[in-house]
């Protein structure tokens, strides 16, 4: 056999070889990717085990209605990392939410919520008002296309955000107000995102319950 | 057939290159075995952990629908069992303030007296079966004096942070959901 045929074989061998690592090769950069995800969906779940925990315990120590606000929204920036957040008081006489507090809005989104808006929402009205009367979780994954924030496009401007989850604090005894978290990107609100932060403002309701039953109790 | 010098350091070459070849495609095959190895234990975790948030989620929905106490535990331990596939879970009701006069569900070999032990000695993981290696995790319910509490039973050794973790959660928000349902009750 001449040995040129015998290179030519090798050759060949050698070809599906290499193709077979190639292959190889970018399945394991698949996997990598695939074992980082997983590896921060994970950390995320821990973080917000961790959260929801830390939450729940804190019940055991009585603290004023504004304190478990503040503290909340210092927590969420705190230990979850998600920078801008804000809460609402509901006025059960006045039946309309009011601006309590925020985390990581601009100032010129605050200004234009007390400009604009005199710091109050009516029950039923823009996105707020209606997550208070249905005591739901609203989600608006973007913000310039939802029919909720019609003519409210100029906020997003000012606060450089795209996506909003508004949740209802409410319990059987009252309606507390609204939790609102801010994305800065479009779509940042998936399924694993809402039902971690209905359970927050759930647990948070039942907290608050706490405190006022004690605080009547005496 | 005759082949010169140079023919057959070519022929060593290009087989030396076929068996570097095949020794590396062995070891990227191997690697990328430990690599979905370890991707599927990863998969595990994070199914394991969104059935923990999915049990806190209905648990923290469940409590403003159910008024009586009794109801309360039961939701939260079938929660357990069915969403998080742990069989294993109990209510021991104490002596003293028992919001309820019997155990809801059973952990097979352990005694109601044992038990109460174990929440008095406000142990929070015991060995109780050492011959099969059977662990228990104790986490009382209700803040002051611990009067009743659930139980875990591990057969896979000590319960982990996370278990842990998680049940001390379930623990926390039954105690203020409780709480709430008798003060609301007593009204």
């Amino acid at each position: 056999m001449n040995i040129f045929w015998v290179i030519s074989l090798f050759a060949i061998i050698a070809m599906v070889i290499g193709r077979e690592i190639y292959l190889l090769s970018s399945k394991i950069r698949q996997a990598f990717q695939t074992r980082k995800t997983l590896n921060q969906s994970i950390t995320q779940k821990y973080q917000q085990g961790r959260f929801l925990y830390h939450l729940c315990i804190s019940a055991f120590i009585y603290q004023s209605y504004s304190d478990r606000v503040e503290q909340l929204l210092d927590e969420i920036e705190g230990a979850l990392n998600w920078r801008i957040i804000a809460f609402w008081d509901f006025n059960e006489t006045e039946q309309a939410l009011f601006y309590r507090s925020q985390r990581g809005l601009s100032a010129k989104f605050v200004k234009s919520i007390h400009e604009n808006f005199r710091d109050r929402v009516e029950i039923g009205s823009v996105a707020a008002g209606r997550a208070i009367s249905t005591r739901q979780p609203l989600i608006i994954n973007n913000w310039h296309k939802d029919p909720h924030l019609k003519g409210l496009d100029f906020l997003s401007e000012f606060g450089a955000v795209n996506s909003l989850g508004i949740f209802p604090v409410a319990s059987r005894l009252k309606t507390y107000g609204n939790l609102h978290v801010f994305g800065e990107t479009l779509n940042q609100f998936k399924l694993n995102e809402v039902q971690f932060f209905a359970t927050v403002v759930n647990s948070f309701a039942a907290i608050l319950d706490n405190d006022e039953l004690a605080r009547r109790s005496g | 057939m005759g082949l010169n010098n140079s023919e057959l350091l070519l022929a060593a070459l290009v087989v030396t290159v076929l068996l570097v070849l095949e020794i590396l495609r062995r070891k990227l095959g191997k690697w990328l075995e430990r690599i979905e190895e370890e991707t599927e234990c990863l998969k595990k975790t994070l199914q394991n952990r969104q059935r923990q948030q999915q049990v806190i989620y209905n648990l923290s929905t469940s409590i403003f629908l159910l008024s009586l106490p009794e109801e309360v535990i039961k939701s939260a331990i079938e929660e357990v069992r069915t969403m998080y596939f742990w069989k294993e879970i109990t209510y021991f009701p104490m002596p003293v303030g028992a919001l309820m006069d019997k155990s809801y569900g059973e952990i097979t070999g352990l005694e109601a007296t044992k038990a109460e032990d174990y929440f008095r000695a406000g142990l929070e993981q015991v060995n109780f079966d050492t011959e099969g290696g059977r662990w228990v995790g104790v986490f009382p319910v209700g803040r002051k004096g611990k009067l009743w509490g659930i139980l875990c039973a591990s057969n896979n050794g000590q319960l982990n942070t996370e278990q842990t973790l998680f049940f001390r959660t379930i623990a926390s928000i039954l105690t203020v959901a409780i709480e709430n349902n008798q003060v609301e009750s007593k009204r």
